[in-house]
């Protein structure tokens, strides 16, 4: 079954806290088509990354449910791959063996599973580095280790949480492009959250804006960008409207917008 | 490092090269040269050493109170070679290594568990914080009452004044795991199991090798109590019954050893921790 679409239906999340409950998500309906690439973007409170980890089973909606194809997520599922903000590769094992984490977990066989491994580290562009430890690499290639461990385990869905927020301009656009690269080669379904207008409008099919207090659906934008995309589409006009676009609609929100 | 060009340059730069090297030694966690790093490291010992031996020959103080260093050394001598120092010396290194083997051997799966589920956490750490404040000595006449004066009641006193401690300073390296291994693992597929196999308890070791150092210490103390309390045996014993034949140099020579066993086992458990844990940044170690 090649059903990778996933379904949000009337998702809302509530959290208790001191003061009382806070709604993270009210109502958040959404579909993402199976190998679609859509951002998530919207100011802090909007619950883009609370929505993120439902999809990803690590968080329970409150309400709703979200699903991939008919299946509910209500736990971390093996189809569905994520990349989280930090650098979360695992410091005492080296690259190669990060990267083989998930398929050791599944008892495969390091005969077939290292090639594979092997292989998805060249096209990250880590093949120096196979026997380093991800502490000694800078944070652009650490989050490259996460990435080819993430997709070590063929997921059919790929959630990216804020994955290049603590890199540098000039290593973010390396990383934007890689993802694209990789997202040409191997179509996957891609929910992927930033605060960054430029990221989501370069890298998605459609932007999925959310606004704050509660966190709830605000506008969904479509990036009528022809593909394959390369830095040229940056300075397009069509590109230059939708960024002056977005921004309008997310400093009109009347929480202040600060992150972007 | 300092480049090697410095030397050779004229006065006036070579002062001022001088006082930026000084003030570069100054900065929060740099780097100093190894030659200083290794020089500092016996300074203070050489400056002590030297104002114990001026103290002595000077006769600012008594031997009856602090010996010449170099009548210490000649009973070290002695009591190593011809006394049974060594023999004391071993026993009491046994008793520690089995009144702390065991501690460490219960304590660190339990703290690991404690870090790991709030279950355990939440049914041991009231009683382990409590019994952790009752000192260990307090428990010495009731374990003599209980065992005896044998080994067995010095691997209890041990194990009483260390374990508690040891469990809490490991469940809390084990609560300190950042998060973000324990989910990643998650959505790579890992069950709860692996999750303790694979992610907590790797990422855990460097704190367990670093808590186990620190403890190891404190069980020192503990079987030197003990021992002076009641035993026929064992350095304790040794320092105690040279007090009573106000022999201060045998104390010294006691204290000092132990001193020089602990240092052997910090340095042995600093390159334990190199050999097992290299992927850790050691940038602020010397």
């Amino acid at each position: 079954m090649h059903n990778h679409e996933i379904k949000v239906e009337h998702v809302g999340k509530a959290f208790q806290a001191r003061s009382g409950t806070i709604d993270a998500l009210d109502d958040v309906s959404l579909h993402v088509a199976d190998q679609e690439f859509v951002a998530l973007i919207g100011p802090s409170g909007c619950g883009k990354s609370t929505l993120l980890r439902i999809l990803a089973g690590l968080t329970r909606a409150t309400s709703g449910d979200a699903r991939l194809g008919e299946e509910v997520i209500d736990a971390p599922h093996p189809q569905i791959g994520m990349v989280f903000q930090g650098y979360a590769s695992f410091p005492w094992l080296t690259v190669l063996e990060n990267t083989l984490f998930g398929p050791d977990l599944q008892g495969i066989d390091r005969e077939e599973s290292e090639p594979i491994a092997r292989d998805i580290l060249k096209r990250v562009g880590l093949t120096k580095f196979v026997d380093v430890y991800p502490t000694q690499l800078s944070g652009g290639m650490q989050q490259r280790v996460a990435i080819a461990r993430t997709l070590a385990n063929k997921p059919d869905v790929l959630l990216m949480d804020e994955p290049f927020g603590a890199l540098d301009a000039l290593t973010r656009v390396d990383m934007q492009e890689l993802i694209l690269r990789l997202w040409q080669e191997e179509r996957k379904t891609v929910v992927f959250v930033t605060h960054d207008i430029d990221e989501a409008i370069y890298l998605a099919d459609r932007i999925v804006v959310l606004a704050p207090h509660p966190g709830r659906l605000h506008e969904i934008c479509e990036v009528d960008l022809p593909r394959p995309r390369t830095m040229d589409t940056i300075e397009e006009p069509r590109f230059i409207e939708l960024r002056a676009h977005l921004r309008r609609t997310l400093f009109g929100m009347k929480t202040p917008a600060a992150e972007t | 490092m300092v480049k090697g060009t410095a030397r050779s340059t004229d006065r006036v730069t070579s002062r001022r090269s001088m006082g930026e090297r000084v003030s570069q030694c100054f900065q929060p966690h740099e780097a100093i040269p190894q030659q200083l790093s290794l020089a500092l490291k016996f300074t203070l010992f050489g400056i002590l050493l030297i104002a114990w031996w001026l103290a002595t020959t000077m006769d600012w103080i008594q031997p009856l109170f602090v010996p010449a260093p170099g009548s210490v050394l000649d009973t070290a001598v002695r009591l190593f070679t011809e006394e049974q120092l060594f023999a004391d010396l071993g026993i009491s290194v046994y008793r520690v290594a089995i009144g702390f083997g065991l501690a460490a051997l219960i304590g660190t799966p339990v703290g690991v568990l404690m870090g790991t589920f709030r279950v355990t956490r939440s049914l041991l750490e009231p009683v382990l914080a409590f019994i952790r404040y009752m000192p260990a000595t307090a428990f010495i006449s009731l374990l003599i009452l209980w065992m005896g004066v044998g080994d067995t009641q010095k691997f209890a006193v041990i194990f009483i004044g260390t374990f508690f401690h040891y469990t809490l300073l490991i469940m809390n390296v084990t609560v300190n795991i950042p998060l973000h291994y324990i989910e990643s693992a998650h959505t790579l597929g890992a069950s709860t199991r692996q999750i303790v196999t694979r992610v907590v308890w790797p990422a855990s070791k460097p704190g367990i090798v670093d808590n186990l150092r620190i403890i190891l210490g404190w069980a020192w103390t503990y079987i030197v109590v003990a021992e002076m309390v009641a035993a026929d045996n064992g350095i304790g014993y040794a320092i105690l019954r040279a007090s009573r034949f106000l022999d201060t140099e045998t104390i010294f020579v006691g204290i000092l050893s132990i001193g020089l066993v602990g240092i052997a086992s910090d340095y042995a458990f600093h390159r334990l921790s190199h050999w097992l844990f290299p992927y850790i940044k050691r940038e602020r170690e010397t």
